[in-house]
């Protein structure tokens, strides 16, 4: 296609319409199930506590066993792991892994660097910052770093849809990248100042007399309080504050606007004294910025959505606290809040494991390691001729730099559907699939040989699986390949990891 | 005439009804009979996602006021459709009005609730809900579903066209499959092995048991909806021939499914679909306002006529009724950057040959605002109620928890 792809989202029409990237919502369970676990089960879970449900006795009785916690500490921190990669963090140790996980600047990462410039952001090409991040998944040596900037581009979003300038895009990724564990209020006050934010909630152009009130009415629900946690009056007081800034464009060779760094006139900014939050003052955007994050409410939600993204989808008050009073003793750190819950009881315990659904992009790039592809990654998650918008990680439901609106991805359950599953289990069959076949591009990777089913069932099972399955799915597959100890032809090994990846818990972190 | 492939183009987010998982089989046989004693109408429900502008949608272009408030954004006096001497439609709505003359559509003016939100999510969840208070989970979509069966299980009334499930479908009882775009709405592997991973893939599904996780339920039953939904869908697909060219756009290829699986429905196997939901985004004009509503509003009038003709022609033009919805309207007052910013009550509209054609409700008044926003005059709830009483068949009071007198919206 020469176009670019312009996907029409919730709230900021693009100029061409093509398929709707659609966040999976939630499908329903059967009635029981639901009664027995309420409705995380239902929606990836929103703040209200609904019931104990998670992993209970059997399943979870894994946790036993160290390697079984060194991976899911792996699941929640990162993109997926090769046979290579888990060894040596066997080999560690529990605390040694926490300890290379959380100290990740330390680490270089060359590697992913160089591999990340060979696909630079192209200004002509506005899926290109996308295809840039995937590659950084794919290859990073800081995989915490890298879920944790999943985790801010879900939450302080933006849409390359609307801004429209992929190199504007990146800049904020990278932003996002080099300060994933700052103070949270200097995290929110570089966003704030962030071109692509800028021009996304339309900051940009506000000003005195005719304040625009996008930015902080999204910045205080989503991004910082929550619903409910300020008036309309806040919203309103609010946005004068934010008034003063443009963000200068110029038509690049591609005739699509380049954005500039953000100027501000003090002439366009409304400097009168403002109520926000029960506070009075001539406040500019950053004294807004201070005042929420001094709210208690504050320190509660952001606590709350790092806790929903690494540990489970309900967590009680009484669960959060300690993160927040460590997150408040830190002085708003949330390097020193992530490290407090990756090194806590609450995160190796058994309603943490298998909790959380896996995102397309764990999903994906997991597979892609699990099977050595990462240096086709960019292929395999191709559009392949088929048009964007049968992109394997665009039917899964997360294309990076285009979170379906404001909200981000809800997460949870909402990931699975049937056009979702399709989607999975589809882009599985493609990883295995010859070059020779139509429609199918990804070259089958030299995957290590084994002489019988039992043999692989046990090698993937390991580093993929905690080797944690019901004994009926172990006899499934190797059915399957013809018994434990039937010699394997490589169409019978591709199906038998193909089988092994389809399996329902690779779904779950 | 749109090729199968050009149609696939182009997903709307379309949610239908559909097919029978097989874990649900065994009650299907008692469920249909409860459902065949019901209606066979089908109601498809389009939603203008991120906060429709009603006022430059159904115009007051009498009242001065409205130019008072509006001096850039407002729609000029010549241009405006008129249907009556105090308001009119967009000129964009041009399809829309010519269905309106012929009787087809009503329009409810002014609808909101109380102590309105101002928040995207929470409006949404609120009108899919219908809880303002924001405690109920089930969607009022998903309650009539509900309604519609027996405890163990029921067909399948809802699809969700689209890679997601709007939450006006959630339900207790209910799985509604999803499609996100046909031609890939189908389980791939090499054709050699294909129906023997299909077995292994359903009993590795099977043999993670509920017990064990709160997930493991929603797998089983998503990829035993997904595999049994794509049998009937592609068969649906593959025997309809469109009656009109459909326009080129999400929305038009989402209805055009929506149209072949009532076609599909009609006295077949498959239970007829009873609702579909399509979404059309985009509707957040906090600046440059006309240059994006316009557009929208000529997709939402071109695809909804397409449809509509395409109904007609098949012969399901008295069975069908589409309804619109927006989580709230926009500010009365337009801002300094010629967009508006979030508001409140707002219209919908009701397409069908058994509508009760016209103005419904009042429309909303331009001088005693709230805050500068628009006071509602019909609950939407009303209108649920009307809709699922009279179109549905079923009892509004049941499905929404409350009465709610409904609107009378049908001449059935």
């Amino acid at each position: 296609m020469a176009t670019e792809d312009d996907r029409p989202n919730l709230f900021h029409r693009a100029i061409t319409r093509r398929g709707v990237l659609g966040t999976a919502a939630g499908a329903s369970v059967l009635a029981a199930a639901y009664a027995a676990f309420g409705r995380d089960a239902l929606d990836g879970g929103d703040d209200q506590a609904s019931g104990s449900g998670a992993a209970t006795a059997t399943e979870a009785l894994a946790l036993e066993r160290e390697e079984v916690r060194i991976a899911h500490l792996l699941r929640r921190t990162g993109f997926g792991v090769t046979r290579d990669d888990y060894d040596r963090y066997i080999a560690m140790g529990l605390d040694a892994t926490i300890d290379e996980v959380v100290n990740f600047g330390v680490i270089s990462d060359s590697e992913a660097d160089a591999q990340a410039a060979r696909v630079a952001p192209d200004e002509g090409n506005i899926g290109s910052a996308a295809l840039w991040w995937v590659v950084r998944m794919a290859h990073t040596k800081r995989p915490l770093q890298e879920k944790m900037t999943l985790f801010w581009h879900g939450l302080l979003t933006s849409q390359v849809s609307v801004v429209r300038d992929p190199i504007a895009m990146a800049d904020q990724n990278t932003f996002l990248r080099q300060n994933v564990f700052a103070r949270f209020p200097d995290i929110l006050k570089g966003i704030t100042r962030d071109r692509a934010m800028m021009v996304y909630l339309d900051m940009a152009g506000s000003r005195r007399g005719a304040p625009n009130e996008n930015y902080p009415r999204e910045l205080m629900e989503l991004f910082s309080l929550g619903e409910g946690n300020f008036t309309e009056q806040d919203v309103r007081e609010a946005a004068r504050a934010f008034t003063g800034w443009s963000v200068p464009r110029q038509r690049n060779d591609s005739g699509r606007p380049t954005l500039l760094e953000p100027v501000f006139n003090p002439r366009n900014f409304d400097d009168g004294p403002k109520t926000v939050l029960g506070e009075i003052g001539p406040f500019d955007a950053d004294d807004v910025l201070d005042i929420i994050t001094n709210q208690p409410q504050s320190a509660r939600y952001i606590t709350g959505r790092l806790f929903k993204f690494f540990v489970y989808p309900d967590p009680s008050d009484a669960d959060l606290q300690p993160f927040v009073d460590t997150y408040l003793s830190s002085g708003m750190s949330i390097g020193a809040t992530v490290e407090a819950m990756l090194r806590s009881d609450v995160f190796y315990s058994p309603k943490a494991y298998r909790a959380v659904v896996k995102s397309p992009l764990e999903y994906a790039i997991g597979a892609v390691k699990a099977l050595g592809l990462q240096s086709n990654v960019a292929t395999v998650l191709a559009a392949r001729g088929q048009g964007r918008d049968n992109a394997p990680l665009n039917q899964m439901g997360q294309v990076p730099m285009e979170p379906p609106n404001v909200a981000g991805w809800r997460g949870g359950g909402t990931w699975l559907n049937s056009s979702t599953m399709f989607a999975r289990l589809n882009f599985l069959n493609s990883l295995g699939t010859p070059a020779g076949q139509p429609r199918q591009a990804a070259p089958v990777a030299a995957m290590p040989k084994f002489a019988t089913a039992g043999e692989a069932f046990d090698h993937y099972a390991t580093f993929l699986l905690d080797a944690n399955l019901p004994d009926a799915a172990r006899q499934a597959v190797l059915d399957y390949a013809g018994g434990p100890d039937a010699a394997l032809t490589a169409d019978t090994q591709r199906d038998l990891v193909y089988l092994l990846l389809a399996m329902p818990q690779y779904h779950l972190s | 005439m749109s090729t199968r492939r050009d149609f696939m183009k182009q997903m709307a987010v379309v949610s239908l009804g559909l097919g029978v998982p097989a874990v649900f089989a065994k009650a299907t046989a008692a469920a249909r009979a409860e459902v065949s004693a019901g209606t066979a109408r089908t109601l498809i429900v389009v939603q203008l996602a991120g906060g429709a502008d009603g006022l430059n949608t159904v115009v007051p272009y009498a009242d001065g006021r409205y130019r008072d408030l509006r001096p850039a954004l407002a729609i000029p006096e010549a241009e405006v459709l008129r249907l009556d001497d105090r308001v009119g439609l967009n000129p964009a709505l041009s399809g829309i009005k010519t269905l309106y003359d012929e009787g087809k559509v009503a329009i409810v003016q002014g609808v909101g609730y109380p102590n309105p939100s101002f928040s995207h999510f929470k409006a949404m969840d609120i009108w899919q809900t219908a809880d303002p208070e924001g405690k109920a989970r089930e969607g009022w979509l998903g309650s009539y579903f509900d309604s519609l069966t027996d405890v163990d299980g029921h067909p399948l009334t809802g699809l969700s066209a689209g890679r997601s499930l709007p939450p006006a479908f959630r339900a207790q009882k209910t799985t509604v499959p999803s499609v996100g775009s046909l031609d890939t709405f189908a389980l791939q592997a090499p054709t050699a092995v294909a129906s023997k991973r299909e077995a292994s893939l359903v009993q590795l599904y099977d043999a993670y048991k509920p017990s064990n996780t709160p997930y493991a339920a929603l797998l089983d039953n998503t990829v035993d909806a997904a595999l049994s939904s794509a049998r009937d869908l592609n068969a649906a697909h593959a025997a309809y021939k469109p009656a009109v060219t459909y326009p080129e756009s999400s929305l038009a290829s989402g209805l055009q499914l929506l149209a072949e699986l009532i076609d599909a429905g009609e006295g077949s196997e498959p239970t007829p679909l009873r609702v579909g939901h399509v979404t059309l985004g985009g509707f957040d004009t906090h600046t440059q306002q006309a240059g994006e509503l316009t557009p929208l509003l000529t997709d939402l009038s071109a695809a909804l006529t397409a449809f509509w003709r395409d109904i007609e022609a098949h012969g399901h033009g008295d069975d069908v009724a589409v309804m619109t919805w927006s989580e709230f309207g926009r500010r009365a007052g337009e801002n300094g950057q010629a967009g508006t910013d979030h508001g409140s009550a707002t219209p919908m509209f009701l397409l069908g040959n058994r509508v009760k054609a016209g103005l419904h409700g009042d429309a909303p008044s331009l001088s005693s605002l709230d805050n500068g926003n628009l006071q509602f005059t019909v609950d939407f709830r009303s209108v649920y109620a009307g809709i699922l009483e009279s179109w549905l068949e079923a009892s509004a009071t049941d499905v929404l928890g409350q009465k709610f007198e409904p609107m009378d919206l049908f001449a059935v």
